[in-house]
């Protein structure tokens, strides 16, 4: 039996794979063997934030590092973006996926009737759709001077593919993203941004201002809807009740 | 300031047009805020409609006395007003925590036209000079402003709209005596001009193709301005439907021409809710709702599936039917183009599929480069089948669900697809249009 070993993150899968799929063949299984460590080398610590952090963060699914001929960037995107989707078995599926890749020179995307790519292509819609939902979703608060705060819920670890959209928005703001489930943060400074691992305990307090600007944006989500038109359920299929303790509006009145 | 907002946004929300989407920014290195090109929807309110923009007024006094309007000079009415630098202030808190794509400012008249849009002017100046705010900000232009002052305006924003509000002059005339039709194309058409001007490549890559400005000669008003600086979104209008006798063909036919000659980025239909009680308006029970979502999928159907309005009212009355989509009812008219070979088939008779979205043909166009589709196959490319089987030829498909005759076809369609069953029915109820609203975020339909 080969069982591969890996530290759980997508570019430590990527290391330990190439040998087999460069030799086209399938290893019997895929074992994590830590906690998770979405992007970094194993064995790093949570580290400050840092350029080379973010550079890391973008080799990581960038197929040219590995030169897996066959391999495109679409098909490298998903698989990165299906491995996050933290599924049972998605080490293996991304395996038979890159392999199915590197035999069908560069055209596996189009299989999409394949159950391998189908898979795949499935998972990496899911994993985008939750990221795109949360881009609207997610609420900051004011925690500081120029430091905001917030906290998410989401089903994927979106995190590595959710930070990059804020910094390039509040670039000049300060900002941590706590994802709740898995008790990570996207933590940004001004110059770069990371991924550590964040205790539940710290929760920050909110800044004076905060709680009218709760007010205000409450106060505009009420005066918004047309009566005549009140429709919850469609709202509620919008915005399902699991995000809605993250929320800073109060939606189903 | 929470009083305020509340009478403010509360008579902004009968404005439909809220997509933040036509346009997109880098953020400037280190600074505050940009546009993503395919428009986000923050939340959405009770009424299940998107909310992307802060929709706000700048103020709900207005020397205009237009029929359907809650604000309008004769009502009684909690009135106020922002300031400037409050409402600039404003949009910054929401946009730092993320509540917000940008913008969406409109006005009743205060005093007069010129005054107003100025007060405008100054926010949106504010937002973009002092904050840094490289968010998206849609401004209605104040019709009857003068030209300069609309140029000004459309130099710091992202979109701008002049609302039709009624489908015809002699509704105007009715409804809205303080405005005219010239009022409202005039700058319709001027900013249509400079958008050219200022925009090369957009107006290149246009999708229908623009027929010859037919406003009238305006006169050649040109400025200097670095490209793609003015209104890079382009601009939209508004109609009220249900309030005036207009059909659905005569609508959709103002539509047309309002992308093909004035290059209009979106039209919004906007069911009429009655707010006043006046002797010109009709009473109706309900706002005409399912009339709005049908407009808006014919609207679709010119804009992005390449039909004409004379096209879809080929063989049949000047109103969209009410059990059937626009597309289905097109289909029904006309059996001559079905069954439709899926293998074969080009991306545009694909679109005209029942049941088949971009998405789908762009799909099956791809798949069946390496391999010939069958049924089975179709469903796994995530093709929703409930309706396109009526209309394809595709290996393993039943006989029986070909060449029906249209009356039993009418039957089996409608026969026990929850969706066609009459009810408050939402846009997005559909799949086929469901991926692609998400896409561009459109916002106000529902
Ligand atoms: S101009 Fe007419 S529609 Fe606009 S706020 Fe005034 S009364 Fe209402």
């Amino acid at each position: 039996m080969n069982i591969l070993r890996y530290d759980g993150s997508f570019y430590s899968l990527i290391c330990v794979l190439v040998p087999w799929l460069r030799q086209r063949y399938l290893p019997d299984g895929i074992a994590r063997e830590n906690a998770r460590q979405p992007l970094l080398f194993a064995g790093e610590e949570t580290a400050p934030a840092s350029s080379t952090d973010l550079a890391l963060a973008c080799s990581a699914c960038d197929p040219q590092v590995f030169r897996l001929p066959g391999v495109s960037r679409e098909t490298w995107q998903n698989a990165w973006h299906a491995f996050l989707s933290e599924a049972p078995g998605i080490e293996m599926a991304v395996a038979r996926y890159l392999l199915l890749a590197i035999e069908k020179q560069g055209r596996v995307d189009s299989f999409m009737a394949d159950e391998r790519v189908r898979l795949i292509q499935r998972l990496a819609k899911k994993v985008t759709f939750e990221r795109h939902r949360f881009l609207g979703l997610l609420r900051f608060r004011s925690i500081g001077d120029n430091l905001y705060y917030a906290s998410i819920k989401p089903d994927h670890f979106i995190l590595p593919i959710l930070a990059p959209f804020f910094v390039e928005r509040f670039a000049d703001q300060r900002w941590i993203i706590h994802d709740r489930r898995r008790e990570m943060a996207a933590v940004y400074d001004l110059r770069a941004w990371t991924i550590t691992e964040r205790a539940a305990t710290d929760l920050p307090a909110a800044s004076p201002k905060e709680d009218s600007t709760q007010k205000l944006w409450q106060c505009f989500f009420d005066s918004i809807a047309v009566r005549e038109r009140l429709n919850l359920a469609l709202q509620q299929k919008f915005i399902p009740k699991k995000y809605w303790s993250d929320l800073t509006e109060l939606p189903g009145r | 300031m929470l009083d305020k907002l509340r009478i403010l946004a509360g008579a902004a929300r009968y404005d439909v047009s809220c997509a933040s989407s036509g346009s997109s920014r880098k953020s400037a290195p280190g600074s505050l805020g940009n546009v993503a090109a395919s428009g986000i929807c923050h939340s959405w309110a009770a009424d299940g409609r998107c909310i992307s923009l802060l929709k706000v007024l700048f103020t709900n006094y207005c020397a205009y006395d237009c029929a359907y309007c809650l604000n309008r000079r004769s009502n009684d009415v909690e009135r106020a007003a922002f300031t400037p630098e409050e409402l600039a202030e404003l949009t910054i808190s929401f946009y730092r925590r993320n509540y917000i794509e940008g913008l969406f400012l409109s006005s009743g008249v205060l005093g007069n036209p010129d005054y107003t849009m100025e007060l405008l002017i100054r926010t949106v100046r504010l937002l973009r000079e002092v904050h840094k705010f490289g968010g998206y900000i849609h401004l209605k232009a104040i019709p009857g402003a003068d030209p300069d002052l609309l140029f000004e305006a459309g130099t710091l924003v992202d979109r701008m709209s002049v609302n039709l509000e009624l489908p015809s002059q002699s509704s105007l005339q009715l409804l809205a005596p303080d405005k005219s039709k010239e009022q409202i194309l005039l700058p319709m058409a001027r900013i249509r001009d400079w958008h050219r001007e200022h925009n090369p490549e957009q107006n290149r890559q246009r999708l229908l193709p623009s027929a010859s400005p037919s406003t009238g000669p305006l006169q050649p008003v040109s400025r200097p301005l670095a490209a793609g600086n003015f209104v890079p979104g382009g601009q939209s209008t508004q109609l009220i439907i249900g309030a005036t006798p207009e059909d659905d063909r005569q609508i959709l036919t103002l539509s047309e021409s309002l992308y093909q000659k004035m290059q209009l980025k979106r039209v919004y239909y906007s069911a009429y809710v009655p707010v006043n009680h006046d002797r010109r308006l009709p009473e109706l029970p309900q706002p005409p709702l399912l009339r709005e979502h049908r407009l808006y999928q014919a609207d679709w159907l010119l804009r992005f599936y390449r039909f004409s309005v004379d096209e879809l009212f080929e063989n049949g009355p000047p109103a969209l039917d009410t059990d059937f989509d626009p597309k289905i009812m097109w289909a029904l008219r006309h059996p001559e183009r079905f069954p439709v070979d899926v293998n074969r088939a080009d991306y545009e008779t694909l679109l005209r599929v029942p049941g088949l979205g971009i998405i789908s043909a762009q799909r099956i166009v791809r798949a069946r480069r390496v391999g010939r589709l069958s049924f089975d196959d179709l469903i796994k490319l995530g093709v929703v089948m409930k309706r396109a089987r009526f209309f394809i030829a595709v290996p393993g498909s039943t006989k029986s669900d070909l060449g029906l005759d249209p009356d039993l076809l009418r039957q089996r369609l409608r026969y026990g697809d929850p969706l066609l069953k009459p009810r408050q029915m939402a846009f997005t109820d559909l799949p086929e249009f469901r991926r692609e609203v998400r896409q561009e975020a459109i916002t106000g339909q529902f």
